[in-house]
């Protein structure tokens, strides 16, 4: 009976629930395959539902001719489209520019589409080519390009190559181009620029919008002939729904005019570039217009991470490099930066998710004598290398040993400048102070040292400012025999050009700068479950892969150091670590034997 | 045959006391300790997963050919016993006790999980996501029903055909003959005791923090503080035991069938307020991808490939927590099905769960999964930070979110009310030498201890030491279990008259 009763109230629930959903059918956001059209379709959805409608679902209709033939058919209730395209698309011939809004109004009617007011922006294609060889040929007009007697190498979207009227063909012929090889058909952005900045390619066709504009060293050749018809972008509605839903055309107006292409490329850099996923970005494009107030991308923030480290280790100026390393992995994560006494420390007691640490931190010392590496910590990715800068006054004579002298060391509180404490002190170079490094300068200019050793950055600031204002010079480290007892530095060359007037290559010894985490702890069984009570988590694997590729050209982390477990182990590894110990293996497994003979016989045996 | 087990200690005078003092030892237990435990239990699993593996699959073939064979018309009960309940009425009941506060979480969680970091092939793939999808109905699905089955199975049969009292040792004294039966049984009852008090007591206490974090995110309430954590452990404790007071019909019952209802409502909200068609879609294919990648996945090692590690952390795992929650669900099982024949037992213990389960992992797994390669993304990036946040993340998305995560709570506050309720049942039930109705009284003071154990166990937060518990008992209890299974074999083989 309470069943019965309990069944019923359900199927009215379900009911309820179900009618909800066909009273007012969803509208349809179509949206073509690719980035661009992927983020401008969450930007209308979100603007929609925040004006109270049903949020539309967002359609993934694929090319220009599925996505046209949805909304043809009323598959797909609207879509942002570009002008060009749906002319191209109904077959019509370019007309003046002028009148290609009004042409496209015209012909909607008959299809019952209502066409609205751009969006602003004008995804046209564009011909591109790399900066500096549009400097040294004189390059600024598509026309220039017939200096290319051989003919130029192109690279292009797939659908560029088969367009009839603004298709590759007729650009090649309308401006007297020839074509050498065959065109490289690529479809993503990120990729057409890489061809292009690698040449593989002479010029390389892409879109008005393409985030690779922004700041890849590649310039946009104007068409002087006016060969590319604008695409701008507007939002295409089916008539009968406007009707049907009021306010929905009030909400789509105010986007007219609102999405610039600056906005516009600055969308495709999230998406192309970095990776960042539409419905996010979208979000962050609706803050910039003020759609949205600050601080709600995400219905809920999530924590932010913390980044440690050492309070004397001067490395400020790469822990800005490394938030934007870590915000290309974590996208939407705030980063906390955080100075400690103790980096390693700060991790292993779970204070912090990551640690900006020189490859020294994971070779605690103790009296002076370097212990083996920290395990509990793990080498994630790269991100710089430090080198050990010897210094002196510029104009002294070349045979003197820099070493002999006054020595100034970096103090202990900095790890670096601990390293070269002991690298120095065992290989017995007398070391007259230890100060901080802008103090030493100073003592080196005031001529109280004679020489000082500092640990920065090829490249560091500080070096270089005080390279070239007091003067001094480089000089390469004298051989050590104690560098052997600090295996984690490398023989490290600061190349000619460096710092002013270092005329040659100086050979040092240098260590990586580091991302680093707390290890796995091996022994957690079912550390999946541990999830549910632990509070500040590890970086997962997949985390750890992204950020190495993201730091790729920094190398590989030392493999010295305990690096953070690859995503796929490799089956050597793992049999070394599933290998349990022999004599506990044979013990289990005859024990497991015994009973299930013992057991066998137990059951076999008459009764 | 039945005989008095021979009593080497009263269960209970011992038992009590001895999880007290497990308790205590695990609330003080120093890390060195647990680091032992765990380096322990890692042995076992890295010199025995294969046996862990063959046994579980052989529960499974054991049922299936015993459904099979001329003993599945065999009644669990005497031949002219009628089933006690209505078929709807148990396989209700079916569906409430398997269904547990884990699936709950991991059903919307672990395929997310599979996916972001599959063993093989590329992640955030829809070929990784078709794969998540089977991982996780081969953890929740036959394998976990086949554990439950062949021990509910075992004190279904003896207790009922065979008037032996309901304790996890049953079989084994019935069965054989020889010095070695008692102690072996009675050590068996007094595992099964103390992984069932240390099982609910730690899925107590974790549970608080699921609760915690569910009324964060829809009341904004602290998600840290301990005050709250101590009030929900408190009202759970409060409202269960309330339960054991009442007799098995009357409190269990009743709180069964609200969660049955509660979780009803919930799947069809989330099935039919999300993307319907694809979720659908997703599960009858799942089933088909499941049965097919089964044999496989029945019993890969990973002799050649890479996986040992993967195998332990998550296969392993889920297999020792069913094993040792198999003498709570298990006998639960076996208490809701006299007058079944085994053939219907095996029907109704393997298959509804499992489809039921799969359709949950379905529903919400199939949602989370949809939002992550379709949609706006996001959760795995929250499951990474924390799991629990999965589900409500989850629920954020669909409209009448706040109603819905408020029935989410609800669901999860009674799941754990009738875990620990029915659990304190089982004890008593085993302490006082397997009667079918044990006295009031001795649930009560089990539920009192169980609770007392929880508390310490949030308070002390160290829920390491019950992990580590639960899985070093999984390994003896394999051994019992595959007594059991011997003895339910050598005996039915008796059943002339078929």
């Amino acid at each position: 009976m309470s069943g019965m009763r309990g069944m019923r109230a359900m199927a009215a629930i379900l009911l309820l629930v179900a009618g909800c959903q066909g009273e007012r059918a969803r509208l349809h956001l179509g949206a073509k395959d690719f980035p661009e059209q992927l983020v401008l379709a969450e930007v209308v959805a979100e603007v929609i539902a925040n004006a109270g409608i049903a949020r539309p679902q967002v359609i993934n209709c694929g090319n220009t001719s599925g996505c046209d033939g949805a909304l043809y058919s009323g598959r797909v209730d609207l879509m942002v489209e570009y002008t060009g395209t749906a002319l191209n698309y109904q077959g019509v011939a370019r007309a003046h520019r002028y009148s290609m809004m009004e042409q496209l109004r015209e012909l909607g009617k008959s299809h019952g589409l209502t066409w609205l007011d751009p969006l602003g922006f004008d995804n046209g294609y564009r011909v591109v080519v790399p900066t500096h060889r549009a400097t040294a040929l004189k390059l600024r007009a598509i026309v220039d390009l017939v200096r290319f007697s051989e003919g130029v190498r192109v690279v292009c979207p797939p659908s560029y190559v088969g367009r009839p009227m603004d298709g590759l063909a007729s650009l090649l012929s309308r401006h007297g181009l020839r074509l050498r090889g065959k065109p490289l058909l690529i479809t993503k952005a990120a990729e057409r620029y890489h061809a292009l900045l690698t040449n593989r390619a002479d010029i390389a066709v892409g879109y008005g919008t393409d985030g690779g504009l922004r700041d890849l060293g590649v310039t946009v050749l104007e068409d002087t002939l006016g060969f590319h018809p604008p695409y701008q972008a507007a939002l295409v509605v089916r008539s009968p729904v406007l009707e049907e839903y009021q306010g929905l055309r009030k909400v789509l107006d105010s986007l007219q005019g609102r999405i610039d292409g600056v906005t516009m490329r600055w969308a495709n850099y999230q998406t192309q570039v970095q990776g960042r996923s539409p419905g996010i970005v979208a979000r962050a494009l609706l803050q910039r217009l003020g759609f949205i107030a600050k601080g709600t991308v995400g219905r809920r923030p999530l924590r932010d991470l913390e980044l440690v480290y050492g309070k004397h280790d001067r490395v400020e100026s790469l822990a800005v490099k490394t938030t934007r390393v870590i915000h290309q992995v974590f996208a939407e994560r705030a980063v906390q930066l955080r100075k400690v006494h103790d980096p390693v420390e700060m991790l292993l007691q779970g204070k912090a998710d990551l640690a900006l640490l020189g490859a020294e931190r994971f070779f605690p010392s103790r009296e002076g004598r370097v212990r083996a590496a920290e395990r509990r910590v793990n080498a994630v990715a790269v991100i710089s290398t430090r080198a050990l800068h010897v210094l002196r006054r510029r104009g002294e004579p070349a045979d003197t040993k820099p070493l002999d002298g006054r020595v100034g060391v970096e103090h202990s509180e900095n790890s670096a400048g601990r390293v070269v404490g002991t690298l120095l002190g065992m290989a017995g170079v007398r070391i007259a102070t230890s100060d901080s490094a802008g103090k030493l300068l100073t003592r080196l200019k005031e001529k109280d040292l004679d020489a000082v050793v500092i640990v920065g950055e090829v490249g560091d600031a500080l070096i270089a400012q005080a390279i070239a204002e007091i003067p001094l010079e480089l000089v390469p480290l004298p051989p050590l025999e104690s560098r052997h007892l600090l295996p984690y530095l490398r023989p490290q060359r600061i190349p000619p050009g460096t710092y002013k007037e270092q005329n040659a290559a100086v050979e040092t010894l240098g260590s990586q700068l580091l991302l680093a985490t707390r290890a796995a702890q091996k022994d957690q069984v079912g550390s999946h479950v541990q999830a549910l009570s632990a509070r500040r988590k590890r970086i997962s694997a997949r985390q750890v892969q992204h950020l190495l590729e993201v730091t790729m050209i920094n190398g590989r982390p030392d493999p010295l150091l305990p690096a953070a477990a690859p995503l796929h182990a490799t089956l050597h590894q793992e049999r070394q670590s599933r290998a349990a110990g022999k004599t506990s293996d044979v013990l289990l497994n005859s024990g497991v034997f015994a009973f299930l003979i013992w057991l066998g016989w137990v059951v076999i045996r008459a009764p | 045959m039945p005989q008095q087990p021979t009593r080497l200690f009263d269960l209970f005078r011992l038992t009590l006391p001895l999880c007290g003092l497990l308790g205590l030892f695990g609330l003080l237990m120093p890390d060195s300790l647990i680091a032992a435990a765990a380096a322990i239990i890692r042995t076992a699993y890295a010199s025995l997963d294969w046996f862990f593996m063959a046994a579980v699959s052989s529960f499974l073939i054991f049922l299936i050919w015993i459904a099979f064979s001329r003993y599945g018309d065999v009644k669990l009960g005497e031949d002219d016993d009628q089933p006690e309940f209505s078929t709807s009425s148990w396989i209700a009941m079916l569906f409430a006790t398997g269904m547990g506060v884990g699936l709950l979480f991991w059903g919307s969680a672990e395929p997310l999980m599979h996916f972001d970091e599959p063993l093989m092939g590329s992640a955030r793939t829809p070929a990784a996501a078709s794969r998540a999808m089977v991982l996780t109905a081969f953890h929740w699905g036959l394998h976990a029903w086949a554990i439950y089955g062949v021990v509910a199975l075992a004190i279904a049969y003896f207790g009922f055909r065979r008037h032996e009292p309901y304790l996890p040792g049953s079989p084994v004294r019935h069965v054989f003959l020889g010095r070695w039966v008692a102690p072996v049984a009675w050590g068996s009852d007094l595992l099964a005791v103390v992984v069932v008090a240390f099982g609910v007591a730690g899925s107590l206490s974790m549970g608080v923090s699921q609760l915690q974090t569910g009324l964060h995110e829809v009341f904004g309430t602290s998600s840290q503080s301990l005050g709250i954590s101590v009030g929900i452990l408190v009202a759970l404790i409060v409202v269960y035991l309330g339960s054991a007071i009442t007799p098995i019909d009357v409190g269990i019952r009743w709180l069964s069938n609200i969660n049955m209802v509660l979780a009803l409502l919930l799947l069809s909200v989330v099935l039919f307020s999300g993307e319907t068609s694809f979720i659908l879609r997703v599960f009858v294919t799942s089933i088909g991808e499941y049965l097919q990648a089964l044999p496989e996945l029945a019993f890969q090692t990973y002799p050649h490939k890479v996986g040992g590690e993967w195998l332990q952390k998550w296969t392993l795992t889920y297999f020792s927590s069913w094993i040792a929650w198999a003498p709570f669900v298990g006998v639960f099982i076996a208490r809701i099905s006299r007058g079944r024949t085994i053939r219907q037992f095996v029907g109704g213990v393997l298959v509804v769960p499992t489809l039921i389960s799969i359709l949950w992992i379905a529903v919400f797994g199939g949602t989370a999964l949809h939002e992550e390669l379709y949609g706006r993304g996001g959760i795995s990036e929250v499951i990474s930070q924390d799991v629990t946040l999965s589900l409500f993340t989850l629920l954020q998305r669909l409209p009448f979110s706040r109603v819905v995560a408020i029935i989410a709570i609800s669901l999860d506050f009674l799941f754990l009310v009738t875990s620990a309720d029915s659990a304190t049942f089982v004890l008593g039930m085993f302490t006082s030498d397997g009667q079918l109705d044990p006295p009031r009284n001795r649930r009560l003071a089990w539920g009192l201890s169980v609770g007392v154990l929880a508390v310490a166990l949030m308070l002390s937060q160290n829920l390491d030491a019950v992990r580590s518990i639960t899985v070093l008992s999984a390994v003896p209890f394999t051994a019992v279990i595959m007594m059991q299974m011997a003895a339910l074999g050598r005996t039915i083989s008796l059943e002339k008259q078929l």
